[in-house]
């Protein structure tokens, strides 16, 4: 069934997604790069709202992990 | 949706269910929960579509108001903005098994939305966000744990 109107015109997901995987064995304990996003516009979404949109400029690296 | 500014918005998140072809259930126990969590104003749900990836890996998507079968969650369907894209549902079907049926849900975290404008007043901003499963917090305390034993014992 096609989508209507509505749903046309800029995406909000910027990239395809992968599926998400559950983690079992031991992360690993050093610092884990994460990356940094920022915002890039007030993109404006096909529905009422308005979104501002991320996106992956950079890289930082986060402190070492914390014991509970 | 009530008038607020950008600046009052809470952080938007989504998050797509998967289930197996023919198994789906989107009228039970999940749903209530969902629809707890919106009329408390803890979210906003602010989209529903109900995605079905073909075993030839395309995808048909549906609007909540295509799928009376859906009960009680019909109800808030005048409420959604239709924030995702028909791009949207490519990238989201992406991580979807052929076969599958998935609910992709876009919602904005109003419990976090005062937070959130508190600190953009003061001049921060979100530099990033993610989720730490529970099974990575339970792997790295049971390592913890491990090292300390090693440790005690002088290895």
């Amino acid at each position: 069934m096609p989508l209507g109107p509505g749903r046309r015109g800029v995406g909000v997901i910027g990239a395809p997604v992968a599926k998400a995987v559950v983690v079992g064995a031991a992360v690993s304990p050093g610092p884990s790069p994460i990356a940094k996003a920022a915002v890039v516009g007030a993109a404006v979404s096909p529905g009422p709202s308005p979104i501002a949109k991320a996106a992956v400029v950079g890289a930082v690296v986060t402190p070492g992990r914390r014991r509970i | 949706m009530t008038e607020r500014s950008l600046d009052e918005l809470g952080p938007v998140d989504y998050l797509i269910v998967e289930f197996p072809a023919g198994q789906q259930n989107f009228t039970g126990e999940g749903a209530d929960e969902l629809l707890r969590l919106h009329d408390a104003g803890i979210i906003r749900i602010m989209d529903i579509l109900i995605l079905v990836k073909n075993e030839d890996g395309s995808v048909d998507a549906q609007e909540l108001s295509d799928l009376p079968e859906l009960g009680d969650l019909q109800r808030i369907e005048a409420q959604l903005a239709q924030t995702l894209a028909e791009e949207d549902v490519e990238h989201l079907a992406a991580a979807m098994d052929p076969g599958s049926v998935a609910a992709a849900l876009v919602y904005e975290n109003l419990w976090a939305a005062p937070f959130a404008s508190a600190m953009r007043r003061a001049g921060g901003q979100l530099i990033a966000n993610g989720r730490i499963p529970i099974q990575a917090l339970i792997a790295a305390i049971e390592a913890d744990a491990a090292d300390d034993t090693l440790e005690a014992v002088g290895v």
